[in-house]
């Protein structure tokens, strides 16, 4: 993990290899080594959206262009990380497709018949919207907690600087002989000594099974000793100063728990906060819902209708809320009140089959997210006070460690 | 150091070779550290996994949450949660969905769209990317290995760690074949590896690229397909199973029945809960408020009323001396004379029903009474009192029964027992008679609908435009031409004199024919000159009609009709008020609907006090209000609905038949002759503008007309017709001609069929020629407003306009521009994501075979050797 330029089928580039601990450190070297993957940690706190919109802005434009013309070109430099970030591509693609197919034919058809192709079509789109808002928004809810009660920010962001392999080498290196130029390299960036480079966004957390610890040591960002994130992480684990003092042989298999657990139930959790969002956005009240900003305006103009369309989307998520998972009419909070004062609730109409389903799908969202926060906010009585396996007799503390 | 690199090189699992540039064998200790043995297992390319393995990599998956839960999962695992998440979210959306649709067939979609969504997502790579990289190629990028760690991975999905050592040799061979890699190149083995590699990685992207087109598309298409398949089968099972759930008592829904239980229960908690409360007014509203969920489910909201008036009648005590003695104290009683006592018992006898009237009759007798009564320790005389008095004091006593009381119990128990069965069996009722007649787009007769008019309309052949046209307002089929000539004619100045002239001619030409588009194709196909396609289309026709007499007199007027009829029937004549009302003894039930009202009826009755409400509620719901008995009632409402649609589709199936009959009989000429002679009959003198006249009304009559044409005399069509005239033409049409002038008869007698079913259709066509005529045919228009007449008795006061209504049935054009209307949206939808689908498939496909093509480096190489060998 700290090489360079990392392995292909062609062959390691160690030429860069980064220093070893225990090599002596250059100045040139610490420089190359904060180039080569800087964890974004300041910048997303001092600025949490811009910095979210740029990395984003970035992968999209690249997965959008870069990547697959370096994927069509068949180059060697395409890599994983490429082909995960074009994953947004059929995302992206196929909620507009399922947009497209469900409203785009309905201006050929007669007025009747497209009128009820738009009511499904903007259910539809609407679903698209929600089950990709729900789905993203709803990991906070178990990832936050995680964050504000340890520190462990799942998605703290690094940008990691690829040096590229020139698309001919192989072929040189293999026979030994010049071949001139004959196509142009793919390449576009180079920096100062010449070197092909290409920047990744990762996270630092991504990997449960290699988190890249190495850019949390000697952070200046997270205070001045080497081990200044692990020490906070513990003393929010519980851990006390004493107990801190390898603080990150100690708090990294802990970490590494909740980076596993956390992704896990965000991940479950969304999925099914996703299949809410496409339950509400099925609901009849939507049909209704005027979303052409023209002709929204034009009703504004003429006085037949007022309302703006943040009140109208408010209003009829409320409807669609109550209509999915079947409440009476005096409201779901009338109904909890009286149930709890024990007076007659038989006003309330008996729920259909399709509100238990609401119910349910609802339901499932909420216990997996409270199970999900349940066991990722505990840490069941891990021992916290035993010293780490590698004792003082056998790793001389004056010296820097080893660290992979 | 070695030991590092060879450590690197047995994880990545490359061998030795590969390490280009960097030579292992610059090390003294290279040739002493070998690289570890992989354990990983290419897994054979398949199209699809076998259920096992499905079922294995589930048992994993489900295993790796649990890992998860304690923090021990890898990355691997963390990725299959995430697939796994991804498909349960998506089965919740089809779940919910599937309970939110209310019928079977939208159900059945929301499966069949999760399904395809998913198959199309596995589907598309393999089929539209892999199978035809791997035809030219021998690359097949999505095959599969098993790692040393057991972890199911894509050989090709990281293209910086592809282990293209375990591609066995003949893969190798195979591959370097079909890309032609030259025999004699020296590392011919590692040049093929670059080669698949580089293949992989364009097709990994080709997939990404396409697949977010290709997903949605072809589960759209997908179940597009699929719904024509499903239709018919669900259609049946459905047919079947709402029958079997309205006859047969084993396999009523053990849910309603579960859900029947539950509610009586509820109600039971609701007055042990009040058992000591007072039935007051406001005990009332809250009591019949536990009817309200009953009554709105059964759509009785009406029957609201009714419940709350007979819960009110349960609230009074027994008025009898008794209350009087409790009232005014017992010397009231003695000091009345014998004569008012055998008075006032009287009106105790009397107003059993009604509780609150007769307080009120007994308080107008006593206030005329002359005695003396204590009153809070106070005499004084009734007189004084006064009747409102009277009455209010009679009606605090009065009613002073507790919720608890056992025989409040029993009644209130009853009542809601019997409306809850009536709820049940109304629900199993619906169902049945929703899967047949509903109006929705797969209920049996709305797909019978588009099963014959949609091979008629298809027979015609119209173009998509032409289809477009039709649905949207016919439009003249030479317009077009016609503008496009006109037009030339205006630009174009270097027109010869000769050549406009041509042009005119052609122009009026076509204007002289130019006709409706429907009316060209009808036209075509009648005077299609060797009658074939006229007569296949024509016994088509009537062998698919045929087949829903037959479906609809089996699975219809047998049974079902039948327990529709009953429910009119016994409306009537059982449940009238008046009659008998000892539930016993009505007839025994025959069918459904007829147990449903008499089980209802008959509980209801058992108890004097719901006497009232039974006649009431019946009243009402059942029969109709007392002021407008005809009207909306339950059972006639069913009979009539049933009935008129059932009936209604069959007029209009025949029309298209009468249709084609009449049409051919005025081409070959049979029309003509048939008016002439009719003509002469009556004494008119047959000239050529009246015959013509005549001819064209006869089409109208069979293609356009409505029921108000015929009470108009077809006057709304453009024709000035005499009423002489008007029979005239209604006799032409619907008189069922000679043997040898019958073009239908003749046409069905050739066909070959069985003798018996030729009898039959010939029979049916004759029916329906003869209702016509018998409906409308000798009509004089007397002008009677249409109204739709519901009676009791099912009688219908003459004209009944809703039977003249159901045999005119759906004018010929309008169901051609019906069925037009949906072929149009169908077909294009098709055109446009067909269309679609083929273009990127195509697309797709020519990408994937431009891959791992030569470029002009290992051009270059493959020279540079050939010239080395």
């Amino acid at each position: 993990m700290v090489y360079l330029s990392g392995v292909n089928n062609q062959g390691v580039n160690f030429s860069r290899r980064l220093p070893f601990y225990g090599e002596e450190k250059t100045s040139e070297r610490v420089k190359e080594q904060e180039e080569s993957a800087k964890l974004l940690y300041r910048e997303k706190k001092e600025h949490p959206v811009l910095t979210t919109l740029q990395i984003e802005g970035d992968k999209l434009k690249n997965a959008f262009w870069n990547y697959p013309r370096k994927g069509f070109e068949g180059s060697k430099n395409a890599n994983f990380y490429e082909f995960l970030t074009m994953g947004t591509v059929p995302y992206l693609v196929g909620s507009a497709s399922m947009i497209g197919i469900f409203n785009g034919a309905s201006r050929f058809f007669d007025e009747e018949a497209a009128e009820s192709a738009r009511k499904l079509g903007k259910k539809i789109g609407l679903g698209v919207l929600f089950y990709g808002v729900a789905k993203n928004i709803s990991r906070k809810f178990i990832e936050e907690p995680v964050n504000y009660k340890y520190g462990i920010d799942i998605n703290l962001p690094y940008k990691k600087r690829i040096e590229e392999l020139p698309e001919k080498r192989n072929v040189e290196v293999l026979h030994n002989e010049k071949i001139e130029n004959i196509s142009p390299d793919t390449e576009s960036e180079k920096d100062k000594a010449g070197n092909l480079i290409a920047y990744e966004y990762h996270k630092a957390f991504e990997s449960a099974d290699f988190p890249r610890w190495d850019l949390f040591y000697d952070n200046k960002d997270f205070g001045k000793d080497r081990n200044s994130y692990f020490n906070e992480v513990g003393k929010k684990m519980g851990f006390s100063d004493k107990d801190l003092e390898y603080s990150d042989q100690k708090v990294k298999p802990l970490i590494k728990e909740k980076i596993v657990q956390t992704n896990a139930f965000a991940t479950l959790s969304s999925y099914l906060w996703a299949a809410t969002g496409v339950g509400l956005a099925m609901q009849e009240h939507w049909e209704g819902f005027l979303i052409d900003p023209v002709k929204r305006f034009k009703d504004w103009k003429d006085g037949t209708k007022n309302s703006s369309i943040v009140k109208d989307f408010a209003v009829n998520l409320y409807k669609s809320f109550k209509d999915f998972v079947g409440t009476d009419k005096n409201g779901p909070i009338d109904y909890i009140v009286n149930k709890c004062k024990h007076q007659t609730v038989d006003t309330v109409k008996k729920p259909l089959t399709r509100h238990i389903a609401g119910r349910a799908l609802l339901g499932s969202a909420v216990i997996t997210t409270l199970a999900g926060n349940f066991i990722t906010l505990n840490d069941f009585n891990k021992s916290k006070g035993a010293a780490p396996a590698a004792s003082a007799s056998l790793i001389d503390d004056s010296k820097e460690k080893v660290v992979c | 150091m070695s030991n590092l690199l060879n450590t690197i090189i047995a994880n990545t699992g490359l061998s030795n070779t590969d390490i280009g540039f960097f030579k292992p064998e610059d090390y003294s200790t290279a040739d002493k550290v070998k690289p570890l043995k992989d354990k990983a297992v290419l897994l054979p390319s398949r199209i699809i996994g076998s259920p096992v393995e499905y079922a294995k990599d589930l048992t994993k998956d489900i295993i790796s949450i649990g890992k998860a839960v304690k923090g021990s999962a890898n990355d691997h695992e963390l990725g299959r949660i995430n697939d796994l998440g991804m498909k349960a979210g998506s089965l919740g959306i089809a779940a919910y969905l599937f309970h939110k649709n209310p019928f079977r067939l939208s159900k059945t979609m929301e499966v069949v769209g999760f399904g395809s969504f998913f198959a199309s997502m596995a589907l598309w790579p393999k089929l539209a990317i892999g199978l035809p990289i791997k035809a030219r190629t021998g690359v097949d990028f999505q095959q599969e290995y098993i790692d040393s760690q057991g972890r199911k991975k894509r050989l090709y999905q990281d293209p910086q760690y592809v282990l293209t050592d375990l591609l066995p040799r003949e893969d190798l061979d195979n591959i370097g074949k079909k890309m032609g890699v030259a025999e004699n190149i020296p590392d011919r083995d590692n040049f093929i590896k670059q080669r698949a590699h580089k293949t992989a990685t364009q097709a990994n992207t080709l997939w990404m690229m396409t697949a977010g087109f290709a997903t949605p598309l072809s589960a759209a298409l997908t179940c597009n397909v699929a719904e024509r398949f499903l239709k018919p089968i669900l259609e049946n099972d459905e047919l079947d199973y709402t029958k079997e759930l309205c006859f047969s008592s084993k396999v009523k829904s053990k849910k309603l029945k579960a859900e029947q239980k539950k509610s009586l229960a509820k109600f039971n908690d609701f007055i042990q809960h009040n058992k000591n409360k007072t039935l007051n007014d406001e005990m009332i509203d809250k009591l019949s408020a536990q009817f309200d969920y009953i009554l709105e489910k059964a759509d009785m909201p009406s029957a609201k009323k009714d419940v709350k008036e007979a819960l009110k009648g349960l609230s009074y005590v027994k008025i009898n001396k008794k209350l009087l003695e409790k009232t005014f104290g017992e010397d009231l009683v003695k000091s009345l004379p014998k004569n008012d006592l055998v008075n006032l018992g009287q009106f105790m006898e009397r107003g059993l029903n009604n509780p609150e009237q007769q307080i009120k009759d007994i308080a107008q007798y006593l206030s005329q009474c002359d005695a003396q009564v204590k009153i809070d320790g106070k005499e004084t005389s009734l007189k004084d009192l006064g009747a409102r008095q009277i009455r209010e004091k009679l009606t605090a006593k009065a009613r002073s029964r507790k919720l608890g009381e056992k025989d409040v119990v029993n009644q209130l128990n009853l009542l809601y027992k019997s409306f809850n069965k009536f709820l049940g069996d109304k629900l199993i009722l619906d169902k049945f008679i929703s899967a047949r007649i509903g109006k929705r787009a797969d209920s049996f007769i709305a797909n019978q609908w588009e099963r014959i008019c949609g091979k008629f309309v298809d027979t015609l052949g119209f173009s998509t435009k032409e289809l477009k046209l039709v649905s949207t307002g016919d439009m003249n089929a030479n317009d077009n031409e016609i503008a496009k000539l006109k037009k030339q004619k205006e630009t174009n100045t270097s027109l010869t004199e000769k050549q406009l002239k041509e042009i005119e001619q052609k122009i009026k030409r076509l204007e002289k024919e130019n006709q409706t588009i429907v009316n060209k194709k009808l036209e075509n196909l009648v005077c299609d000159k060797n009658d074939s396609k006229f007569k296949r289309t024509l016994l088509g026709l009537l062998k698919q009609i045929d087949k829903y007499e037959a479906i609809t007199s089996e699975r219809w007027q047998s049974g079902e009709q039948a327990l529709l009829y009953n429910m009119r029937t016994f409306t009537h004549n059982e449940l009238h008020p008046g009659f008998d009302i000892n539930g016993k003894k009505l007839i025994p039930p025959t069918s459904k609907s007829h147990e449903l009202f008499s089980n209802l009826y008959a509980s209801l009755t058992e108890s004097q006090y719901f006497k009232k409400l039974a006649n009431k509620f019946m009243h009402n719901t059942v029969l109709g209000s007392d002021k407008m008995a005809a009207a909306g009632t339950l059972g006639n409402l069913f009979v009539k609905d049933a009935e008129g649609t059932v009936m209604g589709a069959r007029s209009s199936f025949y029309r298209l038949i009468l249709s084609l009959d009449v049409l051919k009989q005025a081409e070959s000429g049979i029309l003509r002759d048939k008016i002439v002679d009719k003509l002469k009959d009556a004494g008119k003198k047959p000239d050529a503008a009246t015959v013509e006249r005549l001819i064209q009304a006869c089409k109208d009559v069979a293609l356009k007309s409505t029921t108000t044409d015929h009470i108009e005399k077809l006057t709304t069509q453009g024709f000035e017709l005499s009423e002489q005239e008007y029979k005239i033409v209604m006799q032409s049409v619907f008189e069922n001609a000679e043997e040898s002038a019958n073009i239908v008869e003749k046409c069905v007698d050739k066909s070959g069929m069985p003798p018996k079913t030729i009898e039959r259709i010939k029979q049916n066509y004759r029916n329906y020629k003869e209702s016509f005529w018998n409906e409308l045919g000798n009509w004089v228009n007397d002008k009677t407003p249409v109204l739709s007449n519901h009676t009791i008795d099912g009688t219908t006061n003459s004209p009944d306009w809703v039977k003249k209504n159901n045999i005119v049935g759906k004018p010929v054009y309008d169901t051609i521009a019906e069925i037009a209307k949906g072929k149009y949206n169908s077909r294009k939808w098709m055109q446009i994501f067909g269309g679609a689908m083929v273009l990127l498939t195509g697309i797709t496909v020519g990408a994937g075979l431009t891959f791992g093509r030569k470029d002009e480096i290992e051009k270059k190489i493959e020279e540079e050797s050939q010239k080395n060998v």
